[in-house]
Formats: C-alpha cells, sequence, structure tokens
C-alpha cells in the first residue's frame, strides 16, 4: 500500500459515506398522513392486515402447523389477499384443509369440501368467504357469531345473514359428526360415538413435506364413515340446527338495529339487545329440550354481553372510520359520488368564472338548508326539493355543481341516464330506488341528475309500454316523498327544458328553476383568465379584446379557445427549444377558426325558454347590451311623455284602479320610416327593466297559418312574465284597411281578441308601431285598444348634429369640427335618424377606400350628399293627416319641420 | 380409478378451476364479462366436455393399445393427411361462417 493509497483512500471512503447520507436524506418517507387517507377511501393495507388475522386464527384452529408456520402462511394469504382476495382464500381453505386430514382423513375432505362450496358462492363477493372462514376459525373461542354481527354493522343484511347461516350450518355439521360441544354456543350432551376430536398436537419436527402428506391422506378418506356418524348422532344435532336459527335471527336483528341510526349511541342498545336474545333463545332450547345447559358454556354466556357490545363498537368505530370507503360501496351501485371524481374535488367556485347570482341562488338554496337547517327552520323556511339548472350546453352547469360538491362536505350523488336505465324489464326502476334508498340514508345529500331530459321527458312523447315514463312516474313520487326526508335535495341540469314534463316542473317539486346563462363580456374575461391559469401567458394579453370578439362563445367554448391557443404556442415552443408563452398572435391564429356554439337562433330561444320557465330570486343584469334612453338622441319631449305615460301605467297602476281611471292597454308609435320607433320603445322597456315581446308583421305572415298560434303564445308568455311589453312591429301589413289579404284579416281578428283579452289588472302594455297610419282598420283605434298615440318625429337639426356626432366618437378624424358637422346636417332636411346614420358610415367607408388615416370633412360631404332623404313629404303628410283626423295630442310641435 | 377417486379428482378440478377465475377477476362477479345466461351456457358446454372425456376414458378402459411409438405415428399421419386433404379441397381453409 503505497502513501497515496493511504491518503486517498479515506477521502473516497468519506465520499461514499457523504453520498449514502445524502441518499438516506433524498430517501422520502411514506406520508402516514396521505397512507391513511387514500386507505379510508380503499383500504389496502387493511385488508392484507385482516386477511394475515384471518390466516393466523386459520392455520392455529386446528393444531397442525408451528408457529413460524402458522406465521409464514398467514403472511402468504394476506400478501395474495393485497390482489386475490379470492384466490387467497382458497389457498387458506386448501391448507387448513391439510391441517384437518392430519386429524383425519374424512375430516380433510369435509373441509376440502367445505372450502369448494363457500368459494363459489364467494365469487360473487369475496366478503362471504371471509366472514364463513372467520366465524368457523372463532368457534373455537366461543365467538363464531363475532365476524357476521360485525358484518350486520358493516356490511348489508343479507351478507351478515347469509355468512351466519353458512358458517352455523357447517359447525353444527360438524358437532354432529364429533365431540365439539364447547366449540361456539352450541348445547347438548356428548355424543356415544364420534370421528372427530380436535387436538392432536403439532408434530415437533414437522417439514413442508408433512403439508403434502397430510392432503394425499384425503384420497385414503373413506366417506362411509361420515354417514354412519350423522345417522348415528342424528337426534342430538338438533339442538345446533335449532341454534342456527337463533344465531342468524340475531345476526338481523344487529342489521336491523344499525340500521336504524348510524351512531356510536345506538351500539350499546343494540348489543343489549342482541345479548338478551341470545340467553333468553339459549335458556328457552336447552329448557324445551330437557338438556342441562354444560358448566364449561356458562363464562360465555356471561360474556356474551361483552363480546357483542365490543363487536357492534368496533362495527360503529370501523364504519366511521372508513366511512368514505363504505359510503363508495353503497353509492357506487347507481351513479357516482361527485366527490370520488378527481376533478369535482379540486373545483371550487372560485374557479366557476363569473354566474355570481347563480351561484349565490345555489348557495342560499343548498348551503344554508344543509349546513344550517336550525337558521331556516327559525324563518319557517322550507328547504327546496329540486333546483333545475337550464341554460345552453357547454355554459357550467355540470361544473357547478362539481364546485358546489366540493365547496360542501355533503353526499352527493351524480347519476347520469346510462346509470339508470337497463336493458332488463324492471331494473331500471330497481336502479332508482336504490339510489333514492342509498341517498335517504346518506343523508345530508344531493342527487344530481346530468342532462335530465334524457328521463324526463314529458309523458306524451311516449307511446306503448316504455320505461321512460315509467321510471318519470317513480322520480316524481320519490320527489314527492322527499318532504319526509329533510336534508335531501335534488337537482337537475337540462338545456331543453322545453321538453321536460310539466309535472316535474311545477312548484313543490322543482322549486327552484335556474338559468345558467352563456357567459357576458366580462364574464368570459374571469373564464379566459381561469383557464390561462398555470399556462405560460404572455402580459400583452388584451383579454377584455378577446371576450369582446368572442360573443355567444359558452365556458367550453372559451376552454378550448384557450386550449387551442396553448397548442399553437406549444409548437412554436417545440420547434425553438423552450418555454414560449401564449401571445395575442395565437388568438388572433385561432380565434378566426372558431364558432361559437351557442347560435343566434339559440340565443333568441333561451331568451324565451328564460321568461317560460326560470324561477329565480338573484338576477343580474349581465350585460348593457339593451339600449337605454340616453342611446336615444333628441326626441326629449317624446321620451319624457313615454316615460311618465309607462311609469303610470306599469308602477302606479294602484292608483289608477284607486281613481277608477282604466289604463289603455295599447299605445301606437307612428312617424316616417327610420325614425327610431322601436328603438326607442326598446329603450324604454329596458330602461324599467321590462321583458319586451316582439311580433314582426313580415314573418307572422310567412309563417303560413301558424302566425295565430304564434300571437297567441306571445300573449300567454307576456301575461306570464307580467309587467311586460308586446312590441307588434309594423302594424300596418296586418291591420291596413286598403289592401288586406284574408290570412291578414285572420291574424288581425286574432290579435284584437288577444289584445282584448288582457284584462285591466295584468301589468301589460301593447305597443304598435306603423309609418303608414293612415291606412290603418278603425277598429284598431277604437277607446280601449289603442287609444294613446305617440308621434315619433323625424330629428331636427340638432337631433341630427347630435346623432351624426355620436357615430363619429371614437374615430379618427382630420379636420372635422362641430361647425362642418352643424352644417351638413342643417343641411340634411328630410334626413331620418337611420340616414344619419348611413352618411356618417358613408363617409368612414369612403376613407377607408382611399386608404386615408381619419375621415375628413371632404369624405362627409360626398357621404351626405350622396344620400337621398328618406322622409318624405308624403310620409309626412300621411302623419300629419292622421294627427288631424284623429286629434293626437303632440307632446312637441315637430311636425311643422321637415320638407314641406 | 374407483369412484371417490374419480368424485376427489373433479372437487380439486373444481376448486382449481375457481382458483383460476379468482386470479383472472379478483373481483369475481363485479368483473365477470357473461351475463348469467352466457354463464350457464359456458358452464354446459365446459361440463359437456367433461362428460365426452370421461365415456371416451370408460369406453377405451379395456383397449389394448399399442405401444406409444406406434400410437403417435398413427395420430401424426392422420393428422397430415387431413391437413393435405384441406389444402387440396378447401384452399382457403376451413371457416365457420360463409
Amino acid at each position: 500500500m503505497t502513501a497515496l493509497d493511504t491518503a486517498v483512500r479515506p477521502a473516497r471512503r468519506r465520499r461514499l459515506a457523504g453520498s449514502i447520507v445524502d441518499r438516506v436524506r433524498a430517501l422520502k418517507l411514506p406520508n402516514l398522513q396521505a397512507i391513511w387517507v387514500k386507505e379510508r377511501s380503499h383500504p389496502v393495507l387493511v385488508k392484507g392486515a385482516a386477511f394475515f388475522g384471518l390466516g393466523a386464527t386459520g392455520f392455529a384452529w386446528i393444531p397442525f402447523y408451528p408457529w413460524w408456520a402458522v406465521l409464514f402462511f398467514a403472511f402468504v394469504v394476506g400478501a395474495l389477499a393485497l390482489r386475490f382476495p379470492l384466490f387467497a382464500l382458497i389457498i387458506l381453505g386448501v391448507l387448513v384443509s391439510a391441517s384437518a386430514a392430519a386429524q383425519m382423513a374424512e375430516f380433510g375432505l369435509f373441509f376440502l369440501v367445505f372450502t369448494l362450496a363457500v368459494s363459489l358462492v364467494s365469487l360473487f363477493d369475496w366478503r362471504f368467504g371471509y366472514l364463513v372462514f372467520g366465524s368457523v376459525f372463532l368457534s373455537l373461542l366461543g365467538a363464531p357469531f363475532l365476524p357476521p354481527i360485525l358484518a350486520a354493522v358493516l356490511f348489508s343484511r343479507f351478507l351478515a345473514v347469509a355468512s351466519m347461516a353458512a358458517s352455523a350450518t357447517f359447525l353444527s355439521f360438524l358437532v354432529t359428526c364429533g365431540n365439539l360441544n364447547v366449540a361456539g354456543f352450541f348445547v347438548g350432551p356428548p355424543h356415544g360415538t364420534s370421528f372427530l376430536v380436535i387436538g392432536t398436537a403439532p408434530k415437533p419436527d414437522w417439514t413442508p413435506g408433512d403439508l403434502g402428506g397430510a392432503l394425499s391422506s384425503i384420497g385414503l378418506a373413506n366417506p362411509d364413515v361420515m354417514s354412519t356418524l350423522l345417522s348415528t348422532n342424528y337426534g342430538a344435532s338438533l339442538v345446533p340446527l335449532l341454534e342456527v336459527v337463533l344465531w342468524c335471527g340475531i345476526v338481523f336483528l344487529v342489521a336491523e338495529l344499525a340500521r336504524r341510526k348510524d351512531s356510536l349511541e345506538n351500539w350499546l342498545v343494540t348489543a343489549f339487545v342482541a345479548a338478551a336474545a341470545l340467553a333468553l333463545g339459549y335458556v328457552l332450547s336447552s329448557l324445551a329440550l330437557g338438556v342441562p345447559i354444560p358448566l364449561e358454556s356458562a363464562p360465555l354466556l356471561v360474556g356474551a354481553f361483552g363480546l357483542i357490545a365490543g363487536t357492534t363498537a368496533a362495527g360503529y368505530l370501523s364504519k366511521d372510520a372508513f366511512r368514505e370507503y363504505f359510503m363508495g360501496q353503497t353509492a357506487t351501485t347507481v351513479g357516482r359520488r361527485l366527490a370520488d371524481l378527481p376533478e369535482a374535488r379540486s373545483t371550487k367556485f372560485s374557479l366557476v368564472g363569473g354566474l355570481a347570482d347563480v351561484k349565490a341562488d345555489l348557495k342560499e338554496s343548498i348551503v344554508v338548508p344543509l349546513k344550517k337547517p336550525e337558521v331556516a327552520a327559525l324563518y319557517g323556511i322550507a328547504p327546496p326539493r329540486g333546483i333545475l339548472l337550464f341554460g345552453p350546453p357547454g355554459c357550467g352547469k355540470t361544473l357547478l355543481m362539481s364546485a358546489l360538491a366540493g365547496e360542501l362536505n355533503v353526499e352527493m350523488f351524480t347519476v347520469k341516464c346510462s346509470d339508470v336505465m337497463s336493458k332488463w324489464y324492471g331494473e331500471s326502476e330497481q336502479r332508482v330506488d336504490l339510489l333514492f334508498r342509498t341517498a335517504k340514508e346518506r343523508r345530508p345529500a344531493i342527487i344530481f341528475f346530468d342532462d335530465i331530459d334524457a328521463i324526463a321527458k314529458s309523458r306524451d312523447l311516449y307511446a306503448g309500454d316504455d320505461v321512460t315514463p315509467r321510471l318519470l312516474g317513480m322520480i316524481l313520487s320519490e320527489i314527492d316523498g322527499l318532504e319526509k326526508s329533510p336534508g335531501l335535495i335534488m337537482v337537475g341540469t337540462t338545456n331543453k327544458p322545453e321538453l321536460l314534463d310539466s309535472a316535474l316542473l311545477r312548484p313543490g317539486r322543482f322549486d327552484k328553476i335556474i338559468y345558467v346563462p352563456p357567459p357576458s363580456r366580462p364574464e368570459r374575461v374571469e373564464i379566459l383568465k381561469v383557464h390561462l391559469e398555470g399556462r405560460p401567458a404572455s402580459g400583452s394579453l388584451d383579454l377584455d379584446g378577446i371576450a369582446a370578439r368572442t360573443e355567444r362563445f359558452s365556458g367550453a367554448d372559451l376552454a378550448n379557445l384557450v386550449k387551442e391557443a396553448a397548442v399553437v404556442a406549444m409548437r412554436r415552443a417545440l420547434s425553438t427549444g423552450r418555454t414560449e408563452p401564449i401571445t395575442p398572435q395565437e388568438f388572433d391564429d385561432v380565434l378566426p377558426k372558431m364558432k361559437p356554439s351557442i347560435t343566434l337562433a339559440q340565443a333568441e330561444e333561451y331568451g324565451r325558454l328564460r321568461l317560460m320557465y326560470e324561477r329565480q330570486m338573484h338576477r343580474v343584469e349581465r350585460e348593457a347590451e339593451g339600449v337605454g334612453w340616453a342611446d336615444v338622441r333628441g326626441l326629449e319631449e317624446l321620451k319624457a311623455s313615454l316615460r311618465a305615460y309607462m311609469d303610470l301605467v306599469f308602477t302606479k297602476r294602484g292608483a289608477m284602479a284607486d281613481f277608477r281611471v282604466k289604463a289603455s292597454k295599447g299605445v301606437l308609435l307612428f312617424g316616417p320610416p327610420g325614425c327610431g320607433k322601436t328603438y326607442l320603445m326598446r329603450a324604454a322597456a329596458n330602461e324599467l327593466a321590462i321583458p319586451i315581446q316582439m311580433i314582426e308583421g313580415p314573418s307572422l305572415l310567412s309563417t303560413g297559418g301558424d302566425g295565430g298560434a304564434a300571437i297567441k303564445e306571445i300573449f300567454y308568455l307576456a301575461r306570464e312574465n307580467a309587467p311586460s311589453v308586446v312590441l307588434f312591429d309594423d302594424i300596418d301589413l296586418v291591420a291596413s284597411a286598403q289592401d288586406r289579404s284574408p290570412e291578414a284579416r285572420n291574424l288581425l281578428s286574432l290579435f284584437l281578441a288577444q289584445l282584448d283579452s288582457v284584462g285591466e289588472s295584468e301589468r301589460v302594455l301593447v305597443v304598435a308601431t306603423t309609418n303608414k297610419p293612415h291606412v290603418l282598420e278603425a277598429s284598431l283605434l277604437r277607446p280601449g285598444r289603442f287609444d294613446r298615440m305617440f308621434y315619433v318625429p323625424p330629428p331636427d337639426a340638432d337631433a341630427r348634429l347630435t346623432l351624426a356626432e355620436s357615430v363619429l366618437r371614437d374615430v379618427p378624424t382630420a379636420g372635422v369640427d362641430r361647425d362642418l358637422l352643424a352644417r351638413l346636417c342643417r343641411e340634411a332636411e328630410g334626413f331620418s335618424s337611420a340616414d344619419v346614420i348611413a352618411a356618417v358610415d358613408e363617409a368612414k367607408l369612403l376613407a377607408i377606400r382611399e386608404g386615408t388615416e381619419a375621415v375628413r370633412p371632404v369624405h362627409l360631404e360626398a357621404a351626405f350628399a350622396r344620400m337621398r332623404p328618406s322622409v318624405t313629404v308624403e310620409s309626412l303628410g300621411w302623419s300629419r293627416e292622421f294627427i288631424r283626423s284623429h286629434n293626437v295630442r303632440l307632446s312637441t310641435d315637430r311636425p311643422k319641420e321637415g320638407p314641406s | 380409478m374407483n369412484p371417490y377417486e374419480i368424485a376427489l379428482l373433479a372437487l380439486v378440478s373444481a376448486l382449481a378451476v375457481v382458483a383460476l377465475v379468482a386470479v383472472r377477476f379478483p373481483r369475481g362477479r363485479a368483473e365477470w364479462p357473461l351475463e348469467a345466461r352466457q354463464t350457464a351456457w359456458l358452464l354446459v358446454s365446459g361440463l359437456t366436455a367433461v362428460i365426452v372425456f370421461v365415456l371416451l376414458y370408460v369406453a377405451t378402459r379395456g383397449v389394448r393399445w399399442p405401444d406409444v411409438v406406434t400410437v403417435t405415428f398413427a395420430a401424426v399421419s392422420l393428422v397430415l393427411a387431413l391437413l393435405l386433404a384441406v389444402a387440396l379441397f378447401l384452399p382457403q381453409g376451413l371457416r365457420a361462417r360463409p
């Protein structure tokens, strides 16, 4: 060894030692808390330990194996059970058969047959085999009923009683064949003949070869021995058979009592009743049969109460400790527990962009009644039995419920149509029944039907013996029964509320019907933020700009948009080899290729459905999408008188009734075309937050005979959603005295009938617009119908100027001043509001066409010069004539203006 | 083999089959892919095969077989002849369904 070696080696040793220490430090100890959390919902280690215990008890039951073999085989059984519980049971049965065969070959054969029978049944549920073997193995300790009693508290009644019956039958058979009177709680005299006495001590020099020898000895068994013994001891076996019935009864009793109240306080009563039943049955059976109670059974009887009480308590404690597992066991039969879904567990209300009103409503309707029932009870508020969320697809109905499950710590069952439907007759109903039963047991709970329209369509849509109407009938009766089960709420979602059965929608069933709207612009910004979180996004992203360009995009569309943009950014990152943020460029690339999933027709349809179905407490105006008074330029006097009139109709109905003033139902707005009659009415209704039902003359005539039904429906809607406005655009198409087709005549009479049917007390205002008032039918204008008339004049020079300025706001201009605009507007005599807007827009187009960066005076002058006034002398004349003939009181003296 | 030995063999075989099923489908019935009716058909088919084998055994119990080499040679020759016949007359092979 050189000097260098001696110098180097300690250094290397130090390095080596250092690296080992580092490695040891780097080793992460298993997180016990995490393991426990996992075990609670999916016990694996507990299962292994339970099988180890069963194996150890089983191998010690009949003396054959030495202690080390007992531990080794028990470990093997436990390890196998982690993945293959039934296989572990079979191995256990075969190994115990060997020890039985070592006592007597016939006993080995007997146990092997028993193992096969138990394994076959355990194919359905391995817990059955576990319980039966556990019961048999514990018989030597005098406590064969403990595993079934534990199962009665933890599992189903059927499993507990079946395992008790199987093990008790086996034990009684064993007692009949042998001399096992003290095994368990059997009473009776020792048999005259016996083939089996368990008690041969294990060989001191046991080898694995003895195991094979014992098993092969089964081949030499003589089955006749057992039949002889059975026939000889038949009379004496009657008592054990009776006790089989007694045990099963006790297990059933425990199961029944345990089901009543899932609490630790219940265990004492349960244990007491069970022990009393056991003692009573025990004494009665021995008295009836004249068999004295053996002395050795007395301490067991005394200890019975303690054993049963301890087992019941252990059952309650384990049920509480493994609550998630047991809830999963019962709940997974129909539907899924939302809390089991990992994405639901991580969803919170804060992750749902926008929808503040819907969230508030949901929280109020569900959280308070479920979590603070005493507060709700104080105010006499019964929790809603059902809540229906409806809205366009992809707008977050299911996400909201996932978030609710994340926020609340209550049981929530999510059910899809496919979970309930079965191809077998009657099974679907059974599943619905099971679902509600399980949910009632797990109160407080929410049953969540996703896309409920799949099973709750109107029953008129089905013919014959379809399963869906029957299911709906069941669901309806279950909802009615929810009154007796406080703490259970049913929630449904649908995007087709009109298809649902009306019986389901009435108050008392779905008490709350909440509309989940497509996101508004600020909500879209929030949703984009949620989806961009955790992704590398550039700071220059203009989310507001993207939101402005994604009108009618649902939440799902926005998620998809962000994903697509992220894909483009990722592609760039892959080519450059470094992290590339998502920039506005990605969105510019992706946006033109994407279409909103909510079509214009759908948006309109949902607006109507909302009026028809919504029953909601909170309402947030999502977007300033409607026009307001401020958007109407000029016409101040008209606006003031219209506002005053509508105020009178809608808010001061009571005062009018007090003064016995008949409020008119109809208002006619007339004036030259393009002067903002419809616009004005929309502004008025929006200002008062009153919904408008539109009737359009041209579309009515083109619907081919259905126009009458459409009018009827619109009036019904308006009356149901009062206060509301019915706006009939261009009424002269239907109500012209000069030129009327039979269809138009028919429609007019239907319309008038509906107008007349609007009651005095109903706050419905019918507004008609026309630019040809002189052609209107006289019947339309008689008192009680359209007896209030407002003239909407063409804009004067000042109004035109205000309008032109508002259209040019935020538009780059060069050299355009107020004087120029004032001059142009002054000269634009006969221009309607629409004309002014069109002229300014034309000027903008000219500027764009020329490629200049701003609108110049020359563009404006050219545009105004090109534009022809649409307010003609003729149309003004019609209005004048009408005003004169019907003595219309004017709010302004405007009609004097205009070309004459 | 006496009847007891046959019964014991059947018992052990059944246990082995259940053990195989337990390894292939650890959750038992929950994972079993067949419906009750299909399962019954499977059991009946399996039992039929077992009975055929038992009957074959019973029928050929008294037969004096030639030595193993002769039997193997005869069996292999028969299989080759069958394959040749199939290759000649059914060039597309045997098909259960057209």
